[in-house]
Protein backbone atom coordinates (compact mmCIF):
# COMPACT_ATOMS: atom_id res chain seq x y z
CA UNK A 1 0.00 0.00 0.00
CA UNK A 2 2.73 2.39 0.89
CA UNK A 3 4.68 1.55 -2.23
CA UNK A 4 1.60 2.16 -4.34
CA UNK A 5 1.08 5.58 -2.79
CA UNK A 6 4.71 6.54 -3.44
CA UNK A 7 4.42 5.43 -7.08
CA UNK A 8 1.26 7.58 -7.62
CA UNK A 9 2.96 10.54 -6.08
CA UNK A 10 6.01 10.11 -8.31
CA UNK A 11 3.78 9.78 -11.37
CA UNK A 12 1.89 12.90 -10.38
CA UNK A 13 5.09 14.90 -9.98
CA UNK A 14 6.43 13.60 -13.26
CA UNK A 15 3.26 14.45 -15.21
CA UNK A 16 3.08 17.92 -13.60
CA UNK A 17 6.71 18.59 -14.53
CA UNK A 18 6.09 17.57 -18.14
CA UNK A 19 3.01 19.80 -18.35
CA UNK A 20 4.88 22.77 -16.91
CA UNK A 21 7.70 22.21 -19.40
CA UNK A 22 5.25 22.10 -22.31
CA UNK A 23 3.62 25.30 -21.08
CA UNK A 24 6.96 27.07 -20.66
CA UNK A 25 8.14 26.03 -24.13
CA UNK A 26 4.91 27.26 -25.71
CA UNK A 27 5.31 30.57 -23.92
CA UNK A 28 8.85 30.99 -25.24
CA UNK A 29 7.82 30.07 -28.77
CA UNK A 30 4.92 32.57 -28.80
CA UNK A 31 7.05 35.29 -27.32
CA UNK A 32 9.76 34.87 -29.93
CA UNK A 33 7.28 34.73 -32.76
CA UNK A 34 5.16 37.84 -31.99
CA UNK A 35 7.61 39.84 -29.91
CA UNK A 36 6.60 42.68 -27.55
CA UNK A 37 4.23 45.20 -29.01
CA UNK A 38 3.65 48.61 -27.59
CA UNK A 39 0.08 49.65 -26.99
CA UNK A 40 -1.24 51.31 -30.05
CA UNK A 41 -3.37 54.44 -29.50
CA UNK A 42 -5.91 54.95 -32.17
CA UNK A 43 -6.66 58.60 -32.52
CA UNK A 44 -9.87 59.69 -34.09
CA UNK A 45 -9.06 62.46 -36.44
CA UNK A 46 -12.04 64.71 -36.64
CA UNK A 47 -13.13 65.44 -40.08
CA UNK A 48 -13.47 69.16 -40.80
CA UNK A 49 -17.01 69.94 -41.93
CA UNK A 50 -17.15 71.96 -45.01
CA UNK A 51 -20.01 74.27 -45.78
CA UNK A 52 -22.27 73.27 -48.55
CA UNK A 53 -23.51 76.08 -50.64
CA UNK A 54 -27.19 76.02 -51.27
CA UNK A 55 -29.38 78.42 -53.10
CA UNK A 56 -31.16 80.77 -50.74
CA UNK A 57 -34.54 82.25 -51.46
CA UNK A 58 -34.43 85.92 -52.43
CA UNK A 59 -35.21 88.24 -49.57
CA UNK A 60 -34.86 91.89 -48.63
CA UNK A 61 -31.83 92.59 -46.51
CA UNK A 62 -33.45 95.16 -44.25
CA UNK A 63 -36.55 93.76 -42.71
CA UNK A 64 -38.16 96.41 -40.58
CA UNK A 65 -40.80 96.18 -37.89
CA UNK A 66 -44.25 95.37 -39.14
CA UNK A 67 -46.89 97.55 -37.63
CA UNK A 68 -50.34 96.12 -37.19
CA UNK A 69 -53.75 97.57 -36.65
CA UNK A 70 -55.19 96.71 -33.28
CA UNK A 71 -58.89 96.58 -32.67
CA UNK A 72 -59.16 98.72 -29.61
CA UNK A 73 -61.99 98.29 -27.21
CA UNK A 74 -61.91 101.27 -24.93
CA UNK A 75 -64.62 101.75 -22.39
CA UNK A 76 -65.08 105.35 -21.35
CA UNK A 77 -66.75 105.18 -17.96
CA UNK A 78 -70.03 107.11 -17.96
CA UNK A 79 -71.34 108.99 -14.96
CA UNK A 80 -74.51 107.75 -13.25
CA UNK A 81 -75.90 111.28 -13.17
CA UNK A 82 -74.55 114.76 -13.78
CA UNK A 83 -75.72 118.32 -13.78
CA UNK A 84 -73.15 120.76 -15.14
CA UNK A 85 -73.32 124.27 -16.48
CA UNK A 86 -70.22 125.58 -18.22
CA UNK A 87 -68.01 127.79 -16.07
CA UNK A 88 -67.90 130.42 -18.79
CA UNK A 89 -69.79 130.94 -22.04
CA UNK A 90 -68.76 133.57 -24.55
CA UNK A 91 -71.51 134.34 -27.04
CA UNK A 92 -70.94 136.03 -30.38
CA UNK A 93 -69.14 135.34 -33.64
CA UNK A 94 -65.83 133.63 -33.06
CA UNK A 95 -62.93 135.15 -34.96
CA UNK A 96 -61.32 132.47 -37.08
CA UNK A 97 -58.58 132.21 -39.70
CA UNK A 98 -60.48 129.51 -41.57
CA UNK A 99 -60.74 131.34 -44.89
CA UNK A 100 -57.03 132.20 -44.98
CA UNK A 101 -56.24 128.61 -44.02
CA UNK A 102 -58.42 127.35 -46.87
CA UNK A 103 -56.70 129.71 -49.33
CA UNK A 104 -53.27 128.58 -48.19
CA UNK A 105 -54.20 124.93 -48.53
CA UNK A 106 -55.57 125.35 -52.00
CA UNK A 107 -52.47 127.33 -52.99
CA UNK A 108 -49.88 125.02 -51.47
CA UNK B 1 -72.24 123.01 -37.04
CA UNK B 2 -68.66 121.93 -36.51
CA UNK B 3 -66.93 122.23 -33.18
CA UNK B 4 -63.31 122.48 -32.02
CA UNK B 5 -62.34 121.09 -28.66
CA UNK B 6 -59.20 121.94 -26.71
CA UNK B 7 -58.72 119.16 -24.14
CA UNK B 8 -56.39 120.88 -21.72
CA UNK B 9 -55.07 119.82 -18.34
CA UNK B 10 -56.67 122.82 -16.68
CA UNK B 11 -59.55 123.76 -18.99
CA UNK B 12 -61.71 122.10 -21.61
CA UNK B 13 -62.69 124.69 -24.20
CA UNK B 14 -65.22 124.09 -26.97
CA UNK B 15 -65.43 126.60 -29.83
CA UNK B 16 -68.34 126.85 -32.24
CA UNK B 17 -68.94 129.51 -34.90
CA UNK B 18 -70.95 131.65 -32.48
CA UNK B 19 -70.11 130.40 -29.03
CA UNK B 20 -67.17 129.40 -26.87
CA UNK B 21 -67.64 127.33 -23.71
CA UNK B 22 -65.03 126.85 -21.03
CA UNK B 23 -65.01 124.35 -18.19
CA UNK B 24 -62.31 124.06 -15.56
CA UNK B 25 -61.03 120.52 -15.55
CA UNK B 26 -61.05 119.76 -11.83
CA UNK B 27 -63.30 118.17 -9.24
CA UNK B 28 -63.74 117.63 -5.54
CA UNK B 29 -65.47 114.69 -3.86
CA UNK B 30 -68.21 115.48 -1.35
CA UNK B 31 -68.77 113.15 1.59
CA UNK B 32 -72.33 112.25 2.63
CA UNK B 33 -75.44 110.43 1.59
CA UNK B 34 -75.70 110.61 -2.20
CA UNK B 35 -79.27 111.82 -2.72
CA UNK B 36 -79.02 114.33 0.08
CA UNK B 37 -75.75 115.77 -1.25
CA UNK B 38 -77.18 115.99 -4.77
CA UNK B 39 -80.28 117.83 -3.54
CA UNK B 40 -78.12 120.27 -1.60
CA UNK B 41 -75.85 120.94 -4.59
CA UNK B 42 -78.78 121.31 -7.01
CA UNK B 43 -80.41 123.87 -4.67
CA UNK B 44 -77.22 125.93 -4.69
CA UNK B 45 -76.77 125.45 -8.45
CA UNK B 46 -73.39 123.79 -7.99
CA UNK B 47 -72.43 121.45 -10.87
CA UNK B 48 -71.86 117.85 -9.87
CA UNK B 49 -71.16 114.40 -11.24
CA UNK B 50 -72.33 111.21 -9.57
CA UNK B 51 -70.63 107.87 -10.11
CA UNK B 52 -70.77 104.69 -8.04
CA UNK B 53 -72.35 106.37 -5.03
CA UNK B 54 -69.81 109.20 -4.95
CA UNK B 55 -70.70 112.81 -5.71
CA UNK B 56 -68.08 115.16 -7.16
CA UNK B 57 -68.31 118.94 -7.44
CA UNK B 58 -66.96 119.89 -10.86
CA UNK B 59 -65.25 122.88 -12.43
CA UNK B 60 -64.69 126.37 -11.05
CA UNK B 61 -66.78 125.64 -7.94
CA UNK B 62 -64.44 122.77 -7.03
CA UNK B 63 -61.49 125.07 -7.56
CA UNK B 64 -63.03 127.76 -5.32
CA UNK B 65 -63.86 125.24 -2.58
CA UNK B 66 -60.29 123.94 -2.60
CA UNK B 67 -59.01 127.46 -1.91
CA UNK B 68 -61.45 128.10 0.92
CA UNK B 69 -61.12 124.68 2.59
CA UNK B 70 -57.43 123.96 2.41
CA UNK B 71 -57.99 120.46 3.84
CA UNK B 72 -59.99 119.39 0.78
CA UNK B 73 -57.91 118.10 -2.11
CA UNK B 74 -58.62 119.34 -5.60
CA UNK B 75 -58.62 116.35 -7.93
CA UNK B 76 -57.52 116.55 -11.55
CA UNK B 77 -58.76 114.22 -14.33
CA UNK B 78 -55.63 115.09 -16.31
CA UNK B 79 -52.01 115.56 -15.37
CA UNK B 80 -49.10 116.75 -17.49
CA UNK B 81 -51.30 117.04 -20.56
CA UNK B 82 -52.55 113.46 -20.47
CA UNK B 83 -55.10 111.40 -18.54
CA UNK B 84 -54.15 111.28 -14.88
CA UNK B 85 -53.04 107.68 -14.22
CA UNK B 86 -53.55 108.02 -10.46
CA UNK B 87 -57.12 109.32 -10.69
CA UNK B 88 -59.72 106.53 -10.70
CA UNK B 89 -62.73 108.81 -11.04
CA UNK B 90 -61.32 110.80 -13.96
CA UNK B 91 -63.27 109.25 -16.85
CA UNK B 92 -66.86 109.82 -15.63
CA UNK B 93 -65.96 113.42 -14.80
CA UNK B 94 -64.35 113.98 -18.21
CA UNK B 95 -67.35 112.33 -19.85
CA UNK B 96 -69.70 114.75 -18.12
CA UNK B 97 -67.54 117.80 -18.93
CA UNK B 98 -67.34 116.85 -22.61
CA UNK B 99 -71.09 116.19 -22.64
CA UNK B 100 -71.83 119.63 -21.23
CA UNK B 101 -69.55 121.74 -23.39
CA UNK B 102 -70.14 119.86 -26.65
CA UNK B 103 -73.75 118.76 -26.24
CA UNK B 104 -75.17 116.00 -28.40
CA UNK B 105 -74.48 116.27 -32.13
CA UNK B 106 -77.43 117.02 -34.35
CA UNK B 107 -78.79 114.01 -36.17
CA UNK B 108 -77.94 113.92 -39.90
CA UNK B 109 -80.78 115.04 -42.14
CA UNK B 110 -81.46 114.75 -45.87
CA UNK B 111 -80.11 118.27 -46.38
CA UNK B 112 -77.08 117.54 -44.20
CA UNK B 113 -76.43 113.83 -44.40
CA UNK B 114 -73.06 113.94 -42.67
CA UNK B 115 -72.44 113.89 -38.96
CA UNK B 116 -71.27 117.03 -37.22
CA UNK B 117 -67.48 117.15 -37.16
CA UNK B 118 -65.58 117.59 -33.92
CA UNK B 119 -61.83 118.19 -34.11
CA UNK B 120 -60.04 117.79 -30.79
CA UNK B 121 -56.38 118.18 -29.98
CA UNK B 122 -53.79 115.98 -28.31
CA UNK B 123 -50.27 116.80 -27.22
CA UNK B 124 -47.21 115.69 -29.16
CA UNK B 125 -45.16 112.92 -27.53
CA UNK B 126 -43.34 114.34 -24.52
CA UNK B 127 -39.54 114.31 -24.64
CA UNK B 128 -39.06 114.42 -20.88
CA UNK B 129 -41.58 111.77 -19.79
CA UNK B 130 -41.83 108.14 -20.75
CA UNK B 131 -45.47 108.22 -21.80
CA UNK B 132 -47.35 107.58 -25.00
CA UNK B 133 -50.21 109.75 -26.22
CA UNK B 134 -52.24 107.05 -27.98
CA UNK B 135 -54.30 105.85 -24.99
CA UNK B 136 -55.23 109.41 -24.06
CA UNK B 137 -56.17 110.04 -27.69
CA UNK B 138 -58.31 106.89 -27.92
CA UNK B 139 -60.19 107.56 -24.68
CA UNK B 140 -61.07 111.10 -25.70
CA UNK B 141 -62.15 109.92 -29.14
CA UNK B 142 -64.40 107.29 -27.56
CA UNK B 143 -65.98 109.85 -25.22
CA UNK B 144 -66.64 112.39 -28.00
CA UNK B 145 -68.05 109.72 -30.32
CA UNK B 146 -70.57 108.82 -27.62
CA UNK B 147 -72.16 112.22 -28.24
CA UNK B 148 -72.65 111.47 -31.93
CA UNK B 149 -69.77 113.36 -33.59
CA UNK B 150 -67.53 112.50 -36.51
CA UNK B 151 -64.26 112.84 -34.63
CA UNK B 152 -60.87 113.98 -35.97
CA UNK B 153 -57.69 114.73 -34.08
CA UNK B 154 -54.81 117.19 -34.55
CA UNK B 155 -51.77 118.12 -32.52
CA UNK B 156 -52.21 120.99 -30.10
CA UNK B 157 -49.36 123.15 -31.41
CA UNK B 158 -50.49 122.59 -35.01
CA UNK B 159 -53.99 123.78 -34.06
CA UNK B 160 -52.39 126.91 -32.63
CA UNK B 161 -50.39 127.31 -35.84
CA UNK B 162 -53.64 127.24 -37.86
CA UNK B 163 -54.69 130.38 -35.98
CA UNK B 164 -51.38 132.13 -35.52
CA UNK B 165 -49.21 131.29 -38.53
CA UNK B 166 -51.64 131.89 -41.41
CA UNK B 167 -50.13 135.30 -42.15
CA UNK B 168 -46.70 133.74 -42.64
CA UNK B 169 -47.99 130.98 -44.97
CA UNK B 170 -48.11 128.46 -42.10
CA UNK B 171 -44.36 128.79 -41.64
CA UNK B 172 -42.85 129.42 -38.24
CA UNK B 173 -42.83 128.12 -34.68
CA UNK B 174 -46.01 127.73 -32.66
CA UNK B 175 -45.84 127.17 -28.92
CA UNK B 176 -48.90 126.29 -26.88
CA UNK B 177 -48.18 126.87 -23.21
CA UNK B 178 -50.75 124.95 -21.20
CA UNK B 179 -51.09 124.00 -17.58
CA UNK B 180 -49.70 120.48 -17.88
CA UNK B 181 -47.44 120.78 -20.90
CA UNK B 182 -45.85 123.06 -23.42
CA UNK B 183 -46.37 121.92 -27.00
CA UNK B 184 -44.13 123.02 -29.82
CA UNK B 185 -44.46 122.70 -33.59
CA UNK B 186 -42.00 123.95 -36.16
CA UNK B 187 -44.01 124.35 -39.36
CA UNK B 188 -42.92 124.94 -42.92
CA UNK B 189 -45.59 125.76 -45.51
CA UNK B 190 -48.23 123.88 -43.57
CA UNK B 191 -46.10 120.80 -42.96
CA UNK B 192 -44.93 119.94 -39.47
CA UNK B 193 -41.13 119.67 -39.59
CA UNK B 194 -40.77 119.03 -35.87
CA UNK B 195 -43.21 118.67 -32.98
CA UNK B 196 -42.74 117.68 -29.38
CA UNK B 197 -43.95 118.51 -25.92
CA UNK B 198 -42.35 118.99 -22.53
CA UNK B 199 -44.22 117.90 -19.41
CA UNK B 200 -43.81 121.28 -17.76
CA UNK B 201 -46.29 124.10 -17.85
CA UNK B 202 -48.33 126.31 -15.56
CA UNK B 203 -48.81 123.51 -13.01
CA UNK B 204 -45.07 123.04 -12.77
CA UNK B 205 -44.70 126.76 -12.03
CA UNK B 206 -47.50 126.70 -9.43
CA UNK B 207 -46.20 123.58 -7.66
CA UNK B 208 -42.68 124.96 -7.38
CA UNK B 209 -43.90 128.35 -6.17
CA UNK B 210 -46.13 126.60 -3.60
CA UNK B 211 -43.20 124.54 -2.33
CA UNK B 212 -40.92 127.56 -2.07
CA UNK B 213 -43.42 129.88 -0.40
CA UNK B 214 -45.31 127.35 1.74
CA UNK B 215 -48.66 128.37 0.22
CA UNK B 216 -51.28 125.91 -1.09
CA UNK B 217 -51.08 125.25 -4.83
CA UNK B 218 -54.70 126.37 -5.34
CA UNK B 219 -53.89 129.74 -3.77
CA UNK B 220 -50.83 130.19 -5.98
CA UNK B 221 -52.90 129.38 -9.06
CA UNK B 222 -55.60 131.81 -8.00
CA UNK B 223 -53.10 134.66 -7.44
CA UNK B 224 -51.45 133.90 -10.78
CA UNK B 225 -54.76 134.04 -12.61
CA UNK B 226 -56.42 136.91 -10.79
CA UNK B 227 -53.78 139.22 -9.33
CA UNK B 228 -53.92 142.79 -10.62
CA UNK B 229 -50.39 143.55 -9.43
CA UNK B 230 -48.63 140.63 -11.07
CA UNK B 231 -46.28 141.56 -13.89
CA UNK B 232 -43.59 138.96 -14.39
CA UNK B 233 -41.45 141.33 -16.45
CA UNK B 234 -40.69 143.53 -13.41
CA UNK B 235 -37.24 142.82 -12.05
CA UNK B 236 -36.40 142.19 -8.40
CA UNK B 237 -34.78 145.60 -8.11
CA UNK B 238 -37.91 147.33 -9.29
CA UNK B 239 -40.06 145.31 -6.94
CA UNK B 240 -43.38 147.03 -6.72
CA UNK B 241 -44.94 144.65 -4.24
CA UNK B 242 -45.11 144.91 -0.48
CA UNK B 243 -42.08 142.96 0.52
CA UNK B 244 -42.59 140.20 3.05
CA UNK B 245 -46.31 139.64 2.44
CA UNK B 246 -47.43 136.20 1.30
CA UNK B 247 -48.68 137.56 -2.01
CA UNK B 248 -45.42 139.39 -2.67
CA UNK B 249 -43.43 136.21 -2.04
CA UNK B 250 -45.68 134.29 -4.42
CA UNK B 251 -45.37 136.94 -7.12
CA UNK B 252 -41.58 137.03 -6.87
CA UNK B 253 -41.39 133.23 -7.06
CA UNK B 254 -43.76 133.23 -10.04
CA UNK B 255 -41.46 135.55 -11.97
CA UNK B 256 -38.52 133.32 -11.23
CA UNK B 257 -40.20 130.08 -12.29
CA UNK B 258 -41.70 131.59 -15.44
CA UNK B 259 -38.17 132.50 -16.53
CA UNK B 260 -36.98 128.96 -15.76
CA UNK B 261 -39.87 127.42 -17.71
CA UNK B 262 -39.27 129.54 -20.82
CA UNK B 263 -35.53 128.86 -20.66
CA UNK B 264 -36.20 125.10 -20.39
CA UNK B 265 -38.54 125.25 -23.36
CA UNK B 266 -36.22 127.25 -25.61
CA UNK B 267 -33.18 125.13 -24.71
CA UNK B 268 -35.06 121.95 -25.57
CA UNK B 269 -36.41 123.44 -28.78
CA UNK B 270 -32.86 124.22 -29.87
CA UNK B 271 -31.59 120.74 -28.96
CA UNK B 272 -34.52 119.01 -30.68
CA UNK B 273 -34.16 121.11 -33.82
CA UNK B 274 -30.44 120.41 -34.06
CA UNK B 275 -30.98 116.68 -33.44
CA UNK B 276 -33.55 116.10 -36.16
CA UNK B 277 -32.56 115.14 -39.67
CA UNK B 278 -34.10 116.76 -42.74
CA UNK B 279 -35.25 119.90 -41.01
CA UNK B 280 -36.02 122.64 -43.49
CA UNK B 281 -33.79 125.65 -43.94
CA UNK B 282 -35.54 128.86 -43.20
CA UNK B 283 -34.08 131.41 -45.63
CA UNK B 284 -36.20 134.17 -44.16
CA UNK B 285 -36.92 135.00 -40.56
CA UNK B 286 -40.14 133.44 -39.25
CA UNK B 287 -42.40 134.30 -36.32
CA UNK B 288 -42.79 132.48 -33.03
CA UNK B 289 -46.44 132.49 -32.05
CA UNK B 290 -47.41 131.72 -28.47
CA UNK B 291 -50.79 130.74 -27.02
CA UNK B 292 -52.34 128.84 -24.14
CA UNK B 293 -53.45 129.77 -20.64
CA UNK B 294 -49.95 129.87 -19.14
CA UNK B 295 -49.01 132.70 -21.51
CA UNK B 296 -51.83 134.95 -20.29
CA UNK B 297 -49.91 136.37 -17.36
CA UNK B 298 -48.90 140.02 -17.74
CA UNK B 299 -45.33 140.53 -18.93
CA UNK B 300 -45.04 137.05 -20.41
CA UNK B 301 -43.75 138.12 -23.83
CA UNK B 302 -41.16 140.42 -22.21
CA UNK B 303 -39.79 137.51 -20.18
CA UNK B 304 -39.84 135.32 -23.28
CA UNK B 305 -37.82 137.95 -25.15
CA UNK B 306 -35.36 138.18 -22.24
CA UNK B 307 -34.77 134.42 -22.35
CA UNK B 308 -34.60 134.23 -26.15
CA UNK B 309 -31.14 134.53 -27.67
CA UNK B 310 -31.06 134.73 -31.49
CA UNK B 311 -27.31 134.06 -31.53
CA UNK B 312 -27.77 130.49 -30.33
CA UNK B 313 -31.27 129.81 -31.68
CA UNK B 314 -31.14 127.65 -34.84
CA UNK B 315 -33.95 129.43 -36.73
CA UNK B 316 -33.96 133.11 -37.71
CA UNK B 317 -36.83 134.71 -35.83
CA UNK B 318 -38.44 137.96 -36.90
CA UNK B 319 -40.89 138.41 -34.03
CA UNK B 320 -42.33 136.77 -30.93
CA UNK B 321 -46.09 137.22 -30.84
CA UNK B 322 -48.71 136.41 -28.25
CA UNK B 323 -51.76 135.33 -30.23
CA UNK B 324 -55.03 137.18 -29.81
CA UNK B 325 -57.21 135.60 -27.10
CA UNK B 326 -54.45 133.14 -26.24
CA UNK B 327 -56.65 131.00 -23.99
CA UNK B 328 -59.09 129.98 -26.74
CA UNK B 329 -56.63 129.97 -29.67
CA UNK B 330 -56.13 126.19 -29.75
CA UNK B 331 -59.87 125.51 -29.72
CA UNK B 332 -60.34 128.06 -32.53
CA UNK B 333 -57.64 126.31 -34.56
CA UNK B 334 -59.48 123.04 -34.03
CA UNK B 335 -62.73 124.70 -35.10
CA UNK B 336 -61.19 126.02 -38.35
CA UNK B 337 -59.98 122.52 -39.13
CA UNK B 338 -63.39 121.02 -38.27
CA UNK B 339 -65.15 123.49 -40.59
CA UNK B 340 -62.79 122.66 -43.46
CA UNK B 341 -63.30 118.92 -42.91
CA UNK B 342 -67.05 119.44 -42.93
CA UNK B 343 -66.84 121.47 -46.17
CA UNK B 344 -64.72 118.74 -47.77
CA UNK B 345 -67.27 116.12 -46.70
CA UNK B 346 -70.09 118.15 -48.25
CA UNK B 347 -68.13 118.71 -51.47
CA UNK B 348 -67.36 115.02 -51.82
CA UNK B 349 -71.06 114.16 -51.33
CA UNK B 350 -72.31 116.59 -53.96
Amino acid sequence: MRELLIEWLLNYLLISLVLWQIGFILHLLLKNHYGKRSKEIYKTIPSTPTAVEVELPNRNKDIGVVDVNVKKHIVADKPTDFKIDSDETIDGSVKLQKDKLKELRSGL
Amino acid sequence: MSVGLDCGTSFYIAARAKKIKKQRNAFLTVEGETSQVKRMLARQKIPYVEKSGKVHIVGQHAFNYAQIFSTSTLRRPMKSGLLNPTENDALPVLNAIVGEILGKAKNPTKAKPNKEVCVYCVPAKPIDENREVSYHEDVLKTIIEQYGYDVKVIEEAVALGYEGLVDSALTGVSISMGAGMCNVAVMYQGMTALSFSVARGGDWVDENVAMDTGSPVAKVTSIKENSNTLDISKSHIENIYDEGSEEANILIALRSYYGALINYLLTNLKVQFEGVENVPNFPEAVPIVIGGGTSLVKGFVDVFNEQFDQDIFPIPIKEIVLIEDAHTAVSRGCLSEAMLVEEENEESDS
